[in-house]
């Protein structure tokens, strides 16, 4: 499924791309998420729970930051499992500067569920992966301003 | 039973009998009544709320058994189809039209029904066909199609 | 044709003039009072010391080879009993006895995935433990390694040279092939007047769904070695045919045992596959085993109904409307595993020509794999598709050549005085008369006051439609059609078997081989019962559900292909027969030798008629046989049991599988339905404002019962039509797999349905009654011929069996947007 959006985060473009870029950072501004574990510079795995219709189930993901282009672009690779489905998600953030000296981060995010959690979450998932998505990037803003 | 989670104590009416029950955190009502109560007139058709065949009678409103953890029924007074007619044979009168006007062919959704329906009448005791279609609206049948339950309410609240 | 004018291969049955004081009547159902006080025993009730609860672990790919399987984390966890992995499995059973030829019999079909998961959702391991929750937390630590493979999922697209084969061994994705040709269809299409091509038909993929979900406890006891299968299967005897040779266990050593079942319609045939995991968990756990499915799996892996597509339907058909027959391509889309089929691809041609005299018919029918849930005899099994493409066909021929679409039925139908009429293929389709049904249909929704209302309507923002659906239910199958799509298999004929006994007292006790989900057999076995032996229904017990150990079987055994009232009574009636016989001539020799012609069974006594005083009480004639046979006349004593076994055989000779002809089905009860439709022009949503259901069944045992299984018919054909569809994504993913998204119909969905009936008794059966339950998927023609009539002039055709309101409202556009309507005429 794919999803997209467009946020308005108000922080220069540079520092938010480098709160993308960083993989400690993004670990740290995933909503929901129990368990972080970086690896290296562009790899970090997370733990959370999923909130479906029937409660919450555990995800397990390894992320990889794939593409960099500085200030500019962050295509984030993720591929996980969740009891007995599997999740695999690819999310592309296009940053550009705003007038009033914030961002604009236009991002879509191409998300395959395998296994029952398909159809639970086929009617909310858009929603959900808007509100991941958002919720990275307030947090990577407040972060970015020294804020938590 | 080796499950995970803390124990809790609860305090029902079942059927008109005060009982005390230690229960599991994560219990569903409808488990608690089918596996501990061994009541087994009580069913399970979906995950996910949809169907009604757990349907039970809460504090006098109809009620889905499996969306309701066995822990919160603490305090309550809950109604099970066991508690329809007298004794092992007697059916009682909604029962009866049931049994008269052929709404009943598998059984599965019965108990569930028969339930929903018993407070359709407390609380509407000349009910219309379609108020009695929507009322049912949380009763799944796969077997009669309706029209034969409808008529069967019908005609249990003419009596 | 008529019984004068040709000779029948079989002919008619003498039936029992002692039935009618019962049969016939509404007798309140035996199986009600436990069921209204919810003392039914279904499966999920049950319970066994020691036993352990089933989890599967399946696969969440459409398509993927199993690479690895752990499950160490699993079975460290304390209360976990054992786990059985695929690739145990493929070491403990050979794989199941495939119905087709080469190359489809070489697909290796296992209770579990072993080399490679080939639909969303298919077993991959089982998790046994001491409680249900557990067995599910326990499962999750399973950690199954798989490598994805390409899915494929449109069942015509499979057959093309890049799709992803699934099963290596077959070599294609074709399952089965076979061409259906009766008459001459390129002569009719050569000569006709017109020529009405339609390029694209589609029935969807849905299931009959009951409530109950599919389940079993099963013990393989070490002691004896005797597996007790205590399940909601409704066709055991099948189900063992298949699962004994897979596992090595005799069908002697399998006891089967069901009571009340929450639905089966077709779905809960195919559970032996799960049966057979849970005997192999049982025998290494050394313990029962219980499951109970969940809904989505019972959605996504239990079994779907029939997905066929038809394409390049063309239609002969003469100036004054007669139509000659069609010529179609078919694909059928069974799913990953054949199982049932391909059965199917030979059960719809007991209805070659519907319930038309079309004579020239030619189907070129392939039966394809697809990465989805594998079908199985879903309600109308395979008939429902055929009869629904053939009503669209002489809907969209009225309605191209501007014939009105009752007149035009009534020029097409097989004629009253037809019957028996001999259909293209051989079928012999016994009684009907199809337009009285039309006209008591038309009558029940008052057609004109309903055309006058839809003239009204014009610009009003909603349109009206009326439609009509006409098809059949064949029932009492002959299975030597099978032969047909592979002449090597070893089936024929029918059978089912009752035993009738009295017990020791006098008590008159009968056992079925049906496995009744609601039909209320005992009911209606005890009615017929009751007018043979001369007794009330109240004083016959039916033992409740089937029990292989206790009551009587043979190999078609069981509660599935609209058959009850003929192979099941039929068998009652012959079982009956006997102990009546034995009982006269018990009671002759009791009452002093008299003739056995002067005895009489009536009012609960065997008496000598014409002196009610001269009477003996079943009780006595019971303790003489059993308790003091001293004083009967040796030869007597020798020769009777008042155990009386009788299994119904049906007139059936084996097919001819090198034109695809035969007798395939004894008794063809009919269903004419009417709907009127309003649809919204803004949003495609579609009201039923009023459906009538007309039925033919023959003779009636009990009417009450026959009208309640209509009811039922309609509500899933309308559920279909406008609610239910299975919507697989293009990997595989089975998008609504629980009833939050599979929208089965609830009470505001289904109308008041309005019901009409007539009697054409059969000529053929025991008691002039005809199979029924199943129905023929009525409300899908008669839906989608309503919604067709709603739309405006230059729409394209209903060419879906599903029209939820998006499709209704691209139906709608494709008028004013000018699109390709899907069907063209050439004439002459």
């Amino acid at each position: 499924m794919n999803v997209s959006g467009r946020s308005a985060v108000p922080m220069p473009v540079s520092e938010l791309w480098t709160a993308l870029s960083d993989p400690a950072r993004l670990g740290g501004a995933l909503p929901h998420v129990d368990t972080v574990d970086v690896r290296d510079d562009a790899n970090f795995s997370a733990t959370s729970r999923v909130t479906t219709g029937l409660g919450q189930t555990p995800l397990r993901m390894d992320f990889e930051i794939a593409d960099r282009r500085e200030g500019e672009h962050v295509r984030i690779v993720g591929s996980g499992v969740a009891g007995e489905n599997e999740v695999w998600m690819s999310v592309s953030l296009d940053l550009s500067a705003e007038g009033d000296g914030g961002s604009a981060a236009a991002w879509t995010a191409d998300v395959r569920l395998r296994g029952v959690l398909s159809s639970l979450l086929q009617r909310n998932l858009p929603a959900l992966v808007a509100d991941q998505i958002e919720g990275v990037l307030l947090v990577a803003q407040q972060a970015g301003s020294g804020s938590r | 039973m080796a499950d995970s989670g803390a124990v809790h104590t609860i305090e029902l009416t079942i059927n008109g009998e005060q009982q005390t029950h230690n229960v599991m955190s994560r219990q569903l009502l409808v488990h608690f009544i089918r596996d501990v109560l061994g009541m087994r007139g009580t069913h399970i058709g979906c995950d996910t709320g949809n169907c009604g065949a757990c349907t039970i009678i809460v504090d006098g409103q109809p009620v889905k058994s499996c969306m309701m953890l066995a822990a919160q029924a603490d305090g309550r007074s809950i109604e099970t189809i066991e508690s329809l007619g007298d004794g092992p044979d007697g059916l009682d009168p909604l029962q009866e039209a049931f049994r008269e006007h052929h709404g009943l062919q598998c059984g599965f959704c019965t108990p569930g029904v028969l339930l929903n329906a018993k407070t359709l009448l407390a609380e509407n005791p000349n009910p219309s066909t379609d108020e009695i279609r929507r009322a049912l609206l949380g009763n799944i049948c796969r077997c009669t199609g309706y029209t034969n339950i409808v008529k069967s309410i019908e005609a249990a609240a003419a009596k | 044709m008529n019984p004068d004018a040709k000779t029948l291969p079989y002919s008619p049955v003498e039936q029992s003039e002692r039935l009618g004081q019962w049969s016939g009547k509404n007798v309140p159902r035996k199986e009600d009072k436990r069921l209204l006080k919810g003392q039914g025993a279904f499966v999920d009730d049950l319970w066994m010391h020691r036993m352990g609860y089933v989890h599967f672990v399946r696969s969440p790919h459409a398509h993927a080879r199993i690479v690895s399987i752990d499950v160490s984390k699993c079975e460290a966890v304390p209360g976990v009993y054992a786990t059985l992995t695929g690739k145990e499995v493929g070491e403990l059973q050979e794989p199941y006895f495939q119905m087709a030829p080469e190359p489809g019999a070489n697909a290796k079909d296992y209770c579990m995935a072993v080399d490679k998961a080939r639909f969303m959702g298919e077993p991959v391991v089982a998790v046994l433990a001491e409680s249900r929750e557990l067995a599910r937390d326990a499962a999750e630590l399973v950690e199954v390694e798989y490598e994805v493979l390409p899915a494929v999922v449109d069942g015509v697209a499979t057959v093309e040279p890049d799709a992803p084969i699934i099963h290596d061994e077959v070599g294609s994705n074709v399952g089965w092939h076979g061409v259906y040709d009766y008459g001459d269809v390129d002569w009719a299409l050569d000569n006709a007047d017109h020529v009405v091509r339609i390029d694209r038909l589609h029935f969807h993929r849905f299931s009959s769904a009951p409530l109950e979900c599919s389940a079993a406890l099963v013990n393989w006891d070490p002691g004896t070695g005797v597996c007790e299968f205590q399940t909601n299967n409704q066709m055991p005897m099948f189900a063992a045919m298949f699962l004994g040779p897979a596992i090595g266990l005799g069908i002697d050593h399998m006891q089967f045992v069901t009571q009340d079942i929450g639905g089966g319609f077709g779905i809960k045939i195919t559970s032996y596959t799960y049966l057979t995991a849970l005997a192999l968990l049982s025998r290494k756990a050394g313990r029962p085993v219980k499951w109970t499915e969940y809904r989505w799996e019972h959605l996504a892996a239990s079994a779907h109904g029939n997905e066929r597509t038809f394409l390049d339907v063309e239609v002969p058909v003469m100036s004054d409307g007669t139509i000659l027959g069609f010529k179609l391509r078919a694909f059928d889309d069974a799913g990953a595993y054949m199982r049932y089929e391909p059965l199917g691809a030979v059960i719809w041609s007991q209805v070659v020509p519907g319930n038309y005299r079309f004579k020239h018919i030619r189907v070129d029918y392939t039966e394809t794999f697809t990465n989805k849930c594998p079908v199985g005899p879903n309600r109308g099994y395979s008939r429902l598709q055929h009869l629904w493409m053939i009503e669209r066909i002489v809907d969209t021929v009225a309605h191209e050549l501007g014939f009105d679409p009752v007149e035009l039925r009534k020029l097409n139908y097989i004629q009253p005085e037809d019957f028996p009429y001999e259909a293209p293929n051989g079928c012999i389709y016994d009684s009907g008369d199809y337009h009285a049904m039309l006209d008591k249909a038309l009558e029940l929704v008052d057609y004109p006051a309903v055309k006058q209302r839809k003239e009204a309507a014009a610009g009003s923002g909603k349109r009206i439609g009326i439609g009509i659906g006409t098809t059949l239910d064949s029932g009492t199958n002959n299975f030597g059609q099978s032969r047909i799509i592979n002449p090597e298999l070893p089936f024929s004929g029918n059978g089912e078997a009752a035993f009738c006994k009295l017990d020791l007292y006098g008590e008159v006790t009968v056992t079925l081989g049906t496995t009744p989900q609601g039909q209320g057999h005992e009911t209606t076995t005890a009615q017929v019962v009751a007018d043979i032996l001369g007794i009330t229904p109240e004083m016959v017990h039916v033992r409740a559900g089937y029990n292989k150990a206790n009551h009587t079987y043979v190999g078609f055994s069981g509660t599935y292909a609209s058959q009850f009232a003929v192979t099941g009574l039929g068998a009652v009636i012959g079982a009956a027969e006997k102990l009546r016989g034995e009982m006269v001539r018990v009671g002759a020799a009791m009452l002093g030798g008299v003739d056995e012609d002067d005895v009489e069974l009536a009012d609960g006594f065997v008496r000598l008629a014409g002196n009610p005083e001269a009477a003996i009480p079943f009780i006595g004639i019971a303790a003489t046989v059993f308790s003091n046979v001293a004083e009967l006349p040796g030869e007597l004593a020798d020769s009777v049991s008042l155990n009386c076994r009788h299994v119904y055989r049906p007139p059936f000779a084996v097919p001819n599988s090198e034109d695809k002809t035969g007798q395939l089905t004894l008794t063809y009860a009919s269903q004419v339905h009417v709907a009127v439709v309003e649809v919204d022009e803004e949003t495609g949503a579609v009201e039923l404002l009023d459906y009538a259901a007309v039925d033919e069944c023959g003779r009636k045992v009990n009417p009450q019962i026959v009208e309640g299984q209509v009811h039922g018919a309609t509500g899933h054909g309308i559920g279909a039509a406008l609610y239910e569809t299975f919507n697989y994504d293009s990997d595989g993913q089975l998008l609504n797999a629980t009833f939050m998204d599979y929208h089965a119909a609830t009470s505001l969905d289904v109308p008041m349905i309005k019901y009409g009936d007539i009697e054409c008794p059969s000529p053929f059966t025991p008691n002039g009654a005809k199979g029924m339950g199943e129905g023929g998927g009525a409300p899908l023609s008669t839906i989608s011929s309503a919604i067709q009539d709603a739309l405006p002039e230059g729409a394209h055709i209903v060419y879906d069996t599903h029209n939820p309101p998006e499709r209704v409202y691209d139906l709608l556009r494709s008028a004013s947007l000018g699109l390709p309507r899907g069907v063209s005429v050439t004439s002459r």
